[in-house]
């Protein structure tokens, strides 16, 4: 196991994601991209890349890192909690 | 107290299950499931939001935003959980090992980078993965490494990896004055014609060469080319001279063809235009 993983993670799946997203005060646009609840500002990947529902794949760190489920994006995740 | 000791405090109280090992949650909404299962060998529990009142529902949700942002635990969709930890896997496993330690630092970082990721397709290919999750990967590999990614997965997954390109690291690199980027050129070379190459084998005979050469011209004027060239590698003397007869019979068939080759250290490289 990772680990990162060892020190605890949490995990949320499809019946959940967009849910929860509400706890961290965002929400989804009309066209299913991730922003805040507050301001409608957008919500993006330390790339700047906008993150659509279909694609989030967590939150990282205390500064809200977050992250997108392509292949290359897991694997900097990775490197980043091994 | 941090977020698991809380955690197993509300899980106590609310859901009267006492846990003392507990490194991982799955957060699920599924009508019909306990709002809790505890597998006490992973320590790890999923919360059934579904089963919980609106006021637990409440108390739990409020935990979560101070879990990831004060204590920096992960927060992730479970699939990612899965997949990360996978990789992580095969990366670990002899093989995989064997070749990203060969090549970490010896091609550029988004090549190696471009490496791992194929190396994890390369992976689904074998578990006979679906055409879709197959597709959607590489594409991601492609639309990340649009200079490199789709030939380093092709080359990936022929096992050039493992046997070409390592052979020519290791000539190149036993040879007096070696430096890497001579070697990053020829690797270069490799990444960015290795859609259309031929690569000149042992088994191989100047005839079958021929034949090879044709068959990727063929492929090429069939998928739309219409100045077809193909690329053509080949390591030791003897595949050398062959490549070379190969070319040279090429020659009385095709009377425009052109040929820019180099042959060094035993290392040959040629390119045929037909046109």
């Amino acid at each position: 196991m990772i680990s990162k993983f060892h020190e605890g993670v949490i995990t949320f799946d499809e019946s959940t994601k967009e849910e929860l997203l509400s706890c961290f005060g965002k929400t989804v646009d009309d066209e299913g991209y991730i922003i805040e609840r507050d301001t409608g500002q957008k919500v993006v990947t330390q790339e700047g890349d906008r993150i659509s529902i279909e694609e989030f794949a967590g939150i990282r760190k205390g500064s809200e890192i977050y992250l997108k489920s392509d292949l290359p994006s897991l694997i900097k995740l990775l490197d980043t909690i091994r | 107290m941090t977020f698991f000791e809380r955690l197993k405090e509300f899980i106590k109280i609310d859901l009267k299950l006492d846990i003392h090992d507990l490194i991982h949650i799955n957060i699920i909404r599924v009508e019909g499931q306990p709002p809790i299962k505890y597998q006490k060998d992973k320590k790890s529990a999923v919360i059934n939001l579904e089963s919980l009142d609106s006021i637990q529902q409440g108390r739990f949700k409020s935990m979560l935003p101070p879990a990831v942002k004060e204590e920096g635990i992960l927060y992730l969709d479970e699939k990612v959980r899965e997949t990360v930890e996978k990789i992580d896997i095969e990366e670990g496993l002899e093989d995989g090992k064997k070749l990203l330690k060969f090549y970490k630092d010896k091609i550029p970082p988004d090549d190696y980078f471009a490496l791992r990721a194929s190396l994890y397709l390369k992976q689904k290919f074998k578990e006979h993965a679906s055409r879709e999750e197959i597709y959607a990967i590489r594409n991601q590999i492609i639309k990340t490494f649009p200079e490199h990614g789709e030939n380093i997965s092709k080359l990936c997954s022929s096992g050039y990896f493992e046997t070409w390109i390592k052979r020519v690291y290791e000539i190149m690199s036993g040879t007096p004055g070696f430096k890497n980027e001579d070697f990053i050129k020829r690797f270069n070379l490799f990444v960015e014609e290795g859609g259309f190459a031929v690569f000149v084998s042992e088994k191989m005979t100047s005839s079958s060469v021929i034949k090879a050469i044709e068959e990727e011209r063929a492929t090429q004027i069939k998928y739309g080319v219409t100045d077809p060239s193909v690329i053509i590698h080949a390591i030791g003397r003897n595949n050398i001279e062959n490549a070379n007869m190969a070319i040279y019979d090429l020659k009385t068939k095709y009377s425009h063809l052109s040929v820019y080759r180099t042959d060094d250290m035993d290392i040959y490289f040629a390119r045929i235009k037909f046109n």
